[in-house]
C-alpha cells in the first residue's frame, strides 16, 4: 500500500515537472517581421553609387493602377560616364557623370531601369547633390531630376551616401501622372526608396 | 504456567463470551520468533548489499527528486528575471502604406561646426488643420501647419519646426508643399518643403532646402524625412553655402 503512495506521487511530482517546464517554452505564433528592403552594402562607392545584393524582402505588390504608395531600392550603380574632378576653392567638384541602376519596387509602373547624372560639392564630408533622373520599362518612362545631399562616412570611399529627393513626370503609359521619390543611402549599404504615384502634375511652389 | 489472578480471569471468561473458542493463552517464545522472522522478511538486497526498502522505491525516487528540482528552479521567481516570455502576437495586417524603414542608427554626435551629415528622429504633429475644398476627386487642402519636433545628433538643427503645408489629395494621398521653418538655440532655419501625404497625412515624406540664420548665416541645411503614425526618420547635411541653382 505504501509503495503505490509513493509512486503515485513521484508520477504527480514528475507530471507537474513537465507542466512547470512547458510554462516557458515559446508559442508557436512568432511575431512576423515588417517588410522591409534590405540589401548588402558595396565595397567600394564612387560617389551616389548605391550597390546593393538583391536580397531585397518581398514587399506587397500593388494593383499597378491609379494613385499609389510604393517602396523598393535602388541598386547595381554602374558607372556609364566618368565625372570630372575640380577643386574649386573649399569645394571639390563632382560634374556629370552618369550612372545607371536597377529600381526595384512594389510597382510595376516605377520598376526598371534608372539612369541619373551626378553633380556634386563636396566640402570636407557633405555635399550637395543635384541631376536628371529617369527611370524606363516596357509601359514607358519617367523623368526629371533629383536634388539633395551626399556624404562621405569614410574619405577613403567618397561621397557615395545621400538624401535625394526626386520630381518626375510620367511618359508613355504614364502619360499624366507624377512620381515622387525619396532616395536615402546609408553606410554605403541600401539605397532604399519610399514614394508616391499619383494622376497630375509636380507642385509648383 | 501461573494461574491467572482474578481480574485475568473475568477478561478471559469475557472473551469467551464473545467468541467461542477464542485462544486467550499466549506463547511467549513462538511470540518472539514470529516477530524475529518478520523482522528479516523487512530487509532487502540490491546488488549484494542489504538496502532499506525494496528496489523499485530506490528507482522511483531517483527519477523524482531531478524532476522535482528541476520543477522547482524553472517556476521559481529568481528564474523568470530577465525573461521576456514570448506572447502570440498576430501577424501585422499588410498594408500598400509603407511605414519608415529601419535605417541604420543615426550617426555619431558630430562636433557641431562646419559642413555634416546629420541624422536623427522627429515627432510630427498636425497643429492646424488645413482648410479643405473638393474638387471633383481631388480634396484641396490649403494652409494646414504641421509641427515637427526634431532630435538630431547635431545641435545645429536640433529644435521645433513648423510647416505650413497645403495638398492635393486623392483618396487621402498626394503631393505636399509650403515653408518651413526650424528654430534652434542658436539660430533658424528657413526654406521650402515639398513631398507627399498618404493615410490623409499619417504618412508622408518632405525633402525641404532650408538657409540658415543667426548662427547659421551662410550655410545651407537639406533635410529628408520620411514619417508615419507622427513619427518620423530625419536625415540630411549641413554645408557652409548655397542650395544647389533649380
Amino acid at each position: 500500500m505504501r509503495t503505490r503512495m509513493i509512486l503515485a506521487l513521484a508520477a504527480a511530482g514528475m507530471l507537474a515537472a513537465a507542466c512547470a517546464s512547458g510554462a516557458t517554452q515559446a508559442p508557436s505564433t512568432a511575431p512576423t517581421p515588417a517588410p522591409s528592403v534590405t540589401a548588402a552594402p558595396s565595397q567600394s562607392a564612387p560617389p551616389s553609387d548605391p550597390t546593393a545584393a538583391p536580397t531585397a524582402t518581398p514587399v506587397q505588390q500593388t494593383d499597378g493602377e491609379g494613385d499609389e504608395v510604393v517602396v523598393g531600392k535602388l541598386e547595381n550603380a554602374t558607372v556609364t560616364k566618368e565625372y570630372t574632378e575640380q577643386q574649386v576653392g573649399d569645394v571639390l567638384q563632382y560634374r556629370d557623370g552618369l550612372l545607371t541602376g536597377a529600381q526595384t519596387m512594389n510597382d510595376p509602373r516605377v520598376t526598371g531601369s534608372a539612369q541619373w547624372e551626378i553633380n556634386l560639392d563636396l566640402y570636407t564630408k557633405a555635399a550637395r547633390q543635384w541631376g536628371a533622373y529617369t527611370l524606363t520599362n516596357d509601359g514607358g518612362s519617367w523623368a526629371g531630376s533629383c536634388t539633395g545631399g551626399a556624404w562621405a562616412d569614410e574619405p577613403s570611399k567618397g561621397p557615395g551616401n545621400f538624401a535625394w529627393g526626386c520630381w518626375l513626370t510620367g511618359s508613355g503609359d504614364y502619360e499624366g501622372y507624377t512620381f515622387y521619390q525619396t532616395v536615402i543611402r546609408e553606410a554605403y549599404g541600401d539605397a532604399i526608396v519610399h514614394g508616391m504615384i499619383y494622376k497630375g502634375a509636380p507642385p509648383t511652389a | 504456567m501461573p494461574e491467572p489472578d482474578p481480574f485475568d480471569a473475568r477478561v478471559r471468561a469475557a472473551v469467551h463470551g464473545f467468541a467461542d473458542q477464542a485462544q486467550t493463552s499466549v506463547d511467549a517464545a513462538a511470540t518472539a520468533a514470529e516477530a524475529i522472522r518478520r523482522g528479516q522478511a523487512g530487509r532487502h538486497t540490491w546488488l549484494g548489499h542489504t538496502v532499506p526498502v525494496p528496489i523499485s522505491i530506490l528507482i522511483v525516487l531517483v527519477l523524482l527528486v531531478p524532476a522535482v528540482a528541476v520543477s522547482i528552479g524553472v517556476g521559481a521567481a529568481w528564474y523568470q528575471q530577465g525573461r521576456v516570455l514570448p506572447v502570440a502576437v498576430p501577424s501585422p495586417t499588410p498594408s500598400l502604406t509603407p511605414t519608415p524603414s529601419p535605417l541604420p542608427s543615426p550617426l555619431p554626435s558630430p562636433d557641431g561646426e562646419g559642413d555634416e551629415a546629420v541624422a536623427g528622429a522627429e515627432v510630427v504633429t498636425v497643429s492646424t488643420s488645413p482648410a479643405e475644398t473638393v474638387v471633383g476627386d481631388v480634396t484641396r487642402q490649403r494652409d494646414g501647419v504641421v509641427a515637427t519636433r526634431a532630435s538630431m545628433n547635431d545641435f545645429r538643427v536640433d529644435g521645433n519646426g513648423t510647416w505650413q503645408f497645403s495638398a492635393d489629395l486623392r483618396s487621402g494621398t498626394g503631393p505636399a508643399w509650403g515653408p518651413y521653418q526650424l528654430e534652434t538655440t542658436a539660430g533658424a532655419w528657413e526654406g521650402t518643403c515639398t513631398g507627399s501625404l498618404w493615410a490623409d497625412g499619417a504618412g508622408g515624406t518632405r525633402s525641404c532646402w532650408l538657409v540658415g540664420s543667426g548662427d547659421y548665416d551662410g550655410y545651407t541645411y537639406y533635410v529628408s524625412a520620411t514619417w508615419s503614425d507622427k513619427r518620423g526618420d530625419v536625415r540630411g547635411v549641413i554645408y557652409p553655402g548655397s542650395p544647389p541653382a533649380p
